[in-house]
């Protein structure tokens, strides 16, 4: 690697994503709480309180994924595989096992994105029904396993 | 009709958002394998990769352009488990330590930097040359290299040692910081190193050799100079 130096280089982005990412955890998981506890209750002020707390959450997601996607970690992985020859295959696996890492953190991710998506999409236009009902609940589900899964892996990354 | 547009339009965006993150999902290289194979440009950031020499670096204030990988990889380049005595160390704490650890990856910034202060601990010297770690570290030279080490005998900085760490317990250093002790003295830098020369003779460099050069920074070793001069130590007046 040579002579390396950028002991103390500050970097907003990248202080900024572990700040952000709790918002998105906390705002979801709490409104799909809250419209369990709305579905059980048939409280309709609560149901409105937990489409908020998703609309806001998946704001958050979004703001989330933007400073992930700005942040010079993968850069930094990149370019020190990329001056890592192949003639150093410790090195270069401590590093692609880092990448790999992070590319698992960015589809799952990703997968908040559209999971929130569907979530919402399913929210806005559902009536009574069955049908509804079990749109709601299971896109609900996959939405609070994408977040959990994605929390997950972005604090082991976080260690 | 008015809500029926809105929710309309909020459909249509969470629609787009869900294509275009399915999309992203789909574009992310699997694992590895967007590893770039050419020379990058530009430096990494140590903070990220190099989390162990970024610990070193903090605690003993080194200079980012005088410290290497080098500190604790013997020939990085051949073998990166090639380790310096240092590096063995170094490595050997760490793991000790953190038992379920598989790779640095798995061990957090606070147990790296448990396992720094672990390394340096005073009277550990890991190159046998008479100078331990801590003081090695404290004033610049490779703890890992037994020809790198100050020309001032080991006895007198560790002297110079016992008076600082006294200074830094008492907040006698940081307060001498403060009121700006750590400021380039009035003295020449012959071999333009950027340690200018009284610094270099006080610790034991040569200054006139850029290659004999400190990785402290030049401020902090400025800043014990001056709390040595106020404890009495003639050669730092």
């Amino acid at each position: 690697m040579g002579e390396v130096g950028s002991i103390d280089i500050g970097s907003f982005a990248r202080d900024l994503h572990p700040m952000v990412v709790h918002f998105p955890v906390a705002l979801m998981l709490t409104g799909l709480a809250c419209e369990a506890l709305a579905a059980v209750r048939r409280h309709a002020g609560l149901s409105r309180m937990a489409l908020l707390l998703l609309g806001l959450g998946f704001g958050a997601a979004l703001v989330a994924v933007a400073t992930g996607l700005t942040s010079p970690e993968v850069r930094a992985v990149q370019h020190t595989l990329a001056v890592t020859p192949p003639t150093e295959p410790g090195t270069r696996a401590l590093f692609l096992q880092r990448l790999a890492r992070i590319r698992i953190h960015q589809r799952l991710a990703y997968s908040v994105l559209a999971t929130g998506a569907l979530a919402l999409g399913v929210r806005l236009w559902r009536t009574r029904g069955v049908l509804w009902a079990t749109a709601s609940v299971v896109s609900g589900l996959a939405l609070a396993a994408a977040v959990v899964a994605t929390g997950f892996a972005g604090g082991r990354l976080a260690r | 009709m008015r809500a029926e547009r809105w929710r309309l339009a909020a459909t249509g965006l969470l629609a787009g958002v869900a294509v275009a993150a399915l999309v992203a999902l789909a574009a992310v290289p699997p694992g590895s394998s967007g590893a770039p194979a050419g020379t990058g440009a530009g430096q990494p950031d140590l903070r990220i990769v190099g989390r162990s020499l970024t610990a070193v670096g903090e605690r003993y204030d080194l200079a980012r352009d005088r410290v290497s990988c080098a500190l604790c990889h013997a020939r990085l380049s051949a073998d990166p488990f090639r380790l310096t005595s240092y590096g063995r160390d170094y490595r050997e704490i760490l793991f000790r330590e953190n038992p379920g650890a598989r790779s640095i990856f798995d061990v957090s910034f606070a147990e790296i930097r448990a396992a720094v202060a672990a390394t340096s601990r005073t009277g550990l010297d890991a190159d046998g040359d008479g100078y331990d770690n801590d003081l090695e570290l404290r004033f610049g030279s490779d703890p890992g290299d037994p020809a790198s080490h100050p020309t001032v005998p080991a006895r007198v900085l560790e002297g110079y040692r016992r008076i600082l760490v006294a200074d830094e317990r008492s907040g006698l250093l940081e307060k001498l910081r403060l009121a700006g002790a750590g400021h380039r003295p009035d003295c020449p830098d012959s071999d333009g190193d950027g340690v200018v020369d009284c610094l270099e003779t006080l610790f034991g460099f040569d200054p006139n050799s850029a290659a004999s050069v400190p990785a402290a920074r030049g401020g902090r070793l400025a800043l014990y100079r001056v709390a040595l001069a106020r404890a009495g130590v003639a050669a730092a007046r």
